[in-house]
């Protein structure tokens, strides 16, 4: 009885502030749901576009004295398996081919023999270029060394027998020749370094009529193989994908007891996945939970604001006979009224904000999950609602007694300099973690190859902590201290608008501190929210595309094929193509350092800053022209990597004697260069050690000038159609790759993720949190407040002077807000893009600041006030008679 | 036809003619007719919710008639009322809880447009004249009932207006609390000149009055001195 008359009054007389509450649990249920949808959508995504880009998921390779059948038939027999195919790779001593009146003939290289099903099994692998797609097929770069096409004789030599000439049917790409050639069971730094340069793909009976004579001689040339597909029935989760493939690879040697090893392509694709998975995962920690929090600590302050007049209301109550459980259950009434309308309303968000950013309610995943997420965020929802509304008033209910609750609530605490020195010390502990973790070397996800298990360092979440907790803490003690001891430089500062009155506002603010400096407070932390939520998502966009454009060199890249070396400069064709704005010739070779093989990259260092959109994160003591203005002032300079000048223990200087390729003899000569600097990446490079020289000098030293990578600009034209036209120019030969398809493979980590979508999401909230911040938090404080300014406006206050009361506590609450959220969005901005450092790839040389969005979002905070203060001032200034009835 | 109200001229500081208030179905006001004189000392009796405070509402300016006029020919349009020419006593605390005593006291003068540090010698002279002077820098949360009334007098004379209107003034207090504080409002009022309208439903408060005004459901009758 008692419970649904109060819920009734609650309807009617408390409607704003239930609704308040509701809308608080609604965005903190939204958040939590649209997040981690996302999350476990994004993990999936990464999954199916991780297996998506293995064209083999198993070599299982037999062992020398193995029966082929038998380890055939058993991994036809292994749960998962959906197709099988044999392959079989031998040895040759060279081939050679006579062509236009002139043979040319190749070193060692390697005969495949494939099923004429092969190419259906495994489509990926083979990538047919000129005449057929089955037959004797020749590798693209085999039939450039040896001038032959289809129609031509290729002789190909046997160890110890006689040679045997077949005819090309057709030229073949192969493009995922590493794993294709790869060292079954061999650990991952044993496997060798490049493909086979020469390679010839013959029909399995061809194969088996050409070189069955030399298996039985020499059974050590030959490797058989069995290429697996799986049924890919996986887990969404990288790591659960990982395990399950890892599982059931050892599950078939297990089987094969020593016949056959298993290449997991699957498995080492699915295993660098997983860490970026696990980023995915403290991505959502890092962003989500301080969202949440924020939405908590609304829905706290709005409950909070009715705290006095609940007290009250308690104590009437109590006066009238109303038992401490009776209290209890009407505030959890309160409590569960404003948790289900929150969490109602919170889902409905959610679905229609899977439906706007990521075209489905699942967020782009299963549905399992999202349902999984709905269920959580309803649990969190509730949860709030009971901890920050049924909690505190239980707690009063305790302690209320009728004459406390008319006196009001008791204030007790801690000593002000000991709150001080608590904020300080938890803003002290952040940046002391925030300097730990950013030092090099620091690895927030470690997920070592091959091991199972994934370590996130839980630590760095410390950081953004305690900066979360102390600048909060510090802004409402620096907040409270402007208010109390700094009451001449407030009313200095508030005379503008409250001009006589501004002395006796001042003195008003200052003892309504308690109320003053949590809206400052709300409004702070929730600019910090925005500002470092959309600047770091800013930063993992900027540096996303830095990726694919480091990867790719620039909006459009040539590849003359990795032993050609042409005569040609394409250069002047290239430059008149149409859509092509610049075109920058690069030198690619490869030289000796010691013993060690490394890329060297032959620039023009005057115009490769520009060209190849060089980063000052690319190079270390320098910026990127500082480092090319060092390069170009010495004509032998070099720039090699960290690794190689501390191998090399290499100073500013230092002379460091390669060995390169002669054009003229095609021996290996000793070059000498000059120490200059070090580069951490460089565009089309490997992320390992490379070099970087200039060209003049490569060239001249090799009697070689000949480009082999140009980089094209194309002045922000569509790159893909610009590459298409290139193609028609250079032919078959030359590899031609695109900014926008780059994006997309490179996309096999976490800018796979639709980070587009996520950005919207958060940057949607951050918008809602803002309204709600400065709205919620002002008018309810004004609410709270309307007896006071309803008496001031029954003792002659002009709508003017109503309004300068309002307009002072709402700027000071505004201006306090954004300053401290603002440096405190700085900080943790730094923060996050330190300790997530290894989402990013480059790492960032700044932060990229969204300038649009925050400024956006500030005339959004002015507008909102604004409205705020001036529908109070009139509400209160129309009807105080009403309100000094009320009250 | 028109009734002109009783004593109604000139130098009225306060005229209802035919005033009516409601406020939704209720009819808190019922054709009223009455005039305060310059200096008059008028008391409103009738029970809880006849509708005395909303009468006294409008004659102070701060609530409008559903229909009928009201008018000031002594002060001045409803604009010009407050903060100078009619200062209000309510029966609730009516100090505002973030300014303390003394500038509880001045604020009425600088909302006037006085200046702050001559608002403040003049509280200071109101506080004094009622012997507060020790309440100046007290917040009202730290004040008693009596103490609180008491300064909420010292703000009327501080403003120094012409009208004082009270709303149950002792209501919430003692009976002995409640006669020093009509004490001390008689002696402000009579010094500073002003006319006092008074509403209560204490017999004996009304019986320090030479006026009385009687309302009985929004309808009021006014019985001469």
């Amino acid at each position: 009885m008692l419970i649904g008359l109060w819920l009734r009054g609650l309807v009617r007389r408390r409607s704003g502030r239930l609704i308040g509450m509701a809308g608080g649990i609604a965005i903190a249920v939204a958040m939590v749901a649209s997040i981690g949808s996302f999350l476990t959508a994004s993990q999936a995504t990464m999954t199916a576009r991780t297996v998506a880009n293995v064209p083999v998921d198993w070599q299982v390779e037999a062992q020398p004295g193995a029966n082929s059948a038998s380890v055939l038939a058993t991994v036809r027999s292994q749960p998962g398996v959906a197709a099988t195919e044999s392959v079989l790779f031998t040895r040759t001593t060279g081939l050679s081919a006579t062509t236009g009146g002139s043979t040319q003939a190749t070193g060692a290289g390697v005969i495949v023999g494939i099923s004429p099903t092969y190419a259906t099994s495994f489509p990926a692998e083979i990538r047919p270029l000129v005449g057929s797609a089955s037959g004797v097929l020749i590798a693209q770069q085999t039939a450039s060394n040896l001038r032959v096409k289809p129609g031509d004789s290729v002789v190909i030599g046997r160890a110890g027998m006689t040679p045997v000439t077949l005819t090309i049917n057709g030229v073949v790409d192969l493009p995922q020749a590493d794993t294709f050639f790869q060292k079954v069971g061999a650990p991952v730094g044993s496997q060798p370094s490049a493909p086979p340069d020469n390679v010839l793909l013959l029909p399995l009976a061809t194969w088996h009529t050409v070189f069955d004579p030399l298996a039985t001689s020499q059974p050590t040339l030959v490797k058989d193989q069995v290429h697996v597909r799986l049924d890919r029935h996986l887990p969404t989760s990288p790591s659960d994908a990982f395990d399950q493939v890892s599982g059931a690879a050892r599950n078939l040697e297990f089987r094969l007891a020593g016949a056959g090893l298993v290449g997991n392509n699957i498995g080492a694709a699915l295993d660098a996945a997983r860490a970026d998975a696990a980023y995915a995962t403290v991505m959502f920690l890092f962003l989500g939970l301080p969202g949440a929090a924020l939405a908590a600590l609304l829905v706290g302050a709005v409950a909070s604001s009715g705290a006095d007049r609940r007290r009250r209301e308690q104590a009437m109550l109590r006066a009238r006979g109303a038992t401490l459980s009776t209290l209890a259950r009407l505030s959890a009434v309160e409590a569960l009224i404003a948790g289900v309308v929150g969490v109602v309303v919170g889902l409905a968000a959610a679905l229609l904000i899977g439906q706007l950013a990521f075209g489905s309610a699942a967020f782009g995943g299963n549905v399992g999950g999202a349902v999984a997420w709905a269920v959580a965020a309803a649990a969190a929802g509730l949860g709030t609602a009971l901890l920050v509304i049924a909690v505190p008033a239980w707690r009063d209910a305790r302690r209320t007694t009728v004459v406390r609750g008319r006196q009001g609530p008791a204030r007790a605490g801690l000593p002000s300099w000991l709150r001080l020195g608590v904020a300080l010390a938890l803003v002290a502990s952040g940046l002391a973690i925030f300097i730990i973790t950013s030092q090099q070397g620091y690895h927030l996800v470690l997920a070592p190859e091959g091991v199972a298990s994934i370590t996130v360092d839980y630590f760095a979440f410390l950081g953004p902590a305690c900066l979360w907790i102390g600048i909060g803490l510090l802004t409402w003690r620096l907040a409270e201290t402007v208010l109390m001891r700094g009451r001449r430089m407030l009313a200095a500062a508030v005379r503008p608008i409250a001009g006589g009155l501004a002395g006796t506002v001042a003195a008003s603010m200052g003892r309504q501190h308690r109320l003053i400096a949590p809206a400052a407070v709300m409004i702070g932390i929730t600019v910090a929210f925005a500002a470092s939520t959309s600047v770091f998502n800013s930063t993992y966009i900027q540096q996303a595309e830095a990726d694919a454009r480091l990867t790719n060199g620039s909006d459009v890249t040539v590849t003359q094929p990795g032993s050609t070396i042409t005569s040609n400069d394409l250069t002047p064709q290239l430059a008149s193509v149409r859509g092509v704005h610049s075109v920058e010739p690069i030198l690619h070779r490869y030289a000796y350092v010691g013993s060690d093989l490394q890329d060297l990259y032959g620039v023009h260092a005057s115009t490769i800053v520009a060209a190849g959109s060089l980063q000052n994160a690319y190079f270390v003591g320098g910026t990127a022209s500082d480092l090319m203005s060092r390069l170009s002032a010495q004509a032998d300079g070099i720039l090699v990597s960290a690794e190689t000048a501390k191998d090399f223990q290499l100073s500013p200087g230092t002379h460091l004697i390669l060995r390169l390729q002669d054009r003229q003899t095609h021996a290996l000569i000793s070059v000498t260069f000059t120490f200059v600097g070090i580069v951490k990446e460089f565009p089309t490079a490997p992320r390992d050690s490379f070099l970087v020289a200039n060209a003049a000098y490569v060239g001249s030293s090799t009697h070689d000038t000949s480009p082999s990578t140009y980089l094209i600009d194309t002045a922000g034209s569509a790159p893909a159609g610009i590459a298409a036209a290139v193609r028609q120019v250079v032919g078959v030969g030359p590899r031609v790759t695109d900014l926008s398809s780059t994006r997309r493979i490179v996309g096999s980590s976490l800018t796979a993720v639709d980070l587009g979508g996520l950005t919207r999401v958060e940057l949607g909230f951050a918008f809602a949190f803002m309204i709600a911040a400065t709205s919620l938090v002002l008018a309810l404080g004004f609410a709270e407040r309307r007896r006071t300014y309803a008496l001031a406006a029954a003792l002659g206050a002009r709508p003017r002077q109503l309004g300068a009361f309002l307009w002072s506590e709402a700027g000071f609450v505004l201006v306090a807000g954004l300053v401290c959220g603002a440096v405190a969005g700085w900080g943790l901005s730094e923060m996050l893009v330190a300790v997530l450092t290894g989402v990013f790839d480059p790492p960032p040389a700044a932060l990229a600041v969204p300038w649009a969005y925050l400024g956006s979002l500030l005339i959004l905070s002015l507008a909102t006030v604004a409205a705020v203060v001036v529908v109070g001032a009139r509400r209160m200034y129309a009807t105080p008679t009403t309100l000094i009835r009320e009250l | 036809m028109s009734v002109t109200p009783l004593g109604a001229n000139g130098t009225s500081v306060a005229v209802c003619d035919s005033v009516s208030r409601s406020f939704g179905d209720v009819r808190a006001v019922q054709d009223v007719y009455c005039a305060l004189r310059a200096g008059e000392r008028v008391v409103i009796v009738g029970p809880s919710g006849s509708g005395k405070s909303t009468l006294l509402h409008i004659i102070a300016g701060i609530d409008e008639p559903s229909s009928g006029v009201v008018s000031w020919p002594a002060l001045g349009e409803r604009d010009q009322l407050r903060p100078r020419q009619v200062a209000l006593i309510f029966q609730a605390p009516s100090l505002l809880a973030p300014l303390d005593v003394l500038e509880n006291v001045a604020l009425p003068l600088v909302l006037a447009g006085v200046d702050g540090e001559d608002a403040r010698v003049a509280a200071h002279e109101a506080l004094s004249r009622l012997n507060l002077d020790d309440l100046a820098n007290r917040l009202p949360q730290e004040l008693s009932g009596g103490q609180a009334q008491r300064v909420a007098v010292a703000r009327v004379i501080a403003g120094r207006p012409r009208l004082v209107v009270a709303d149950e003034p002792t209501g919430q207090l003692d009976r002995t609390t409640g006669a020093r504080m009509l004490d001390v409002l008689d002696a402000a009022v009579a010094d500073i000149g002003a006319t006092l309208l008074l509403s209560t439903h204490d017999p004996r408060v009304a019986a320090r009055f030479d006026a009385r005004w009687t309302m009985s459901d929004g309808r009021l009758s006014v019985e001469a001195a």
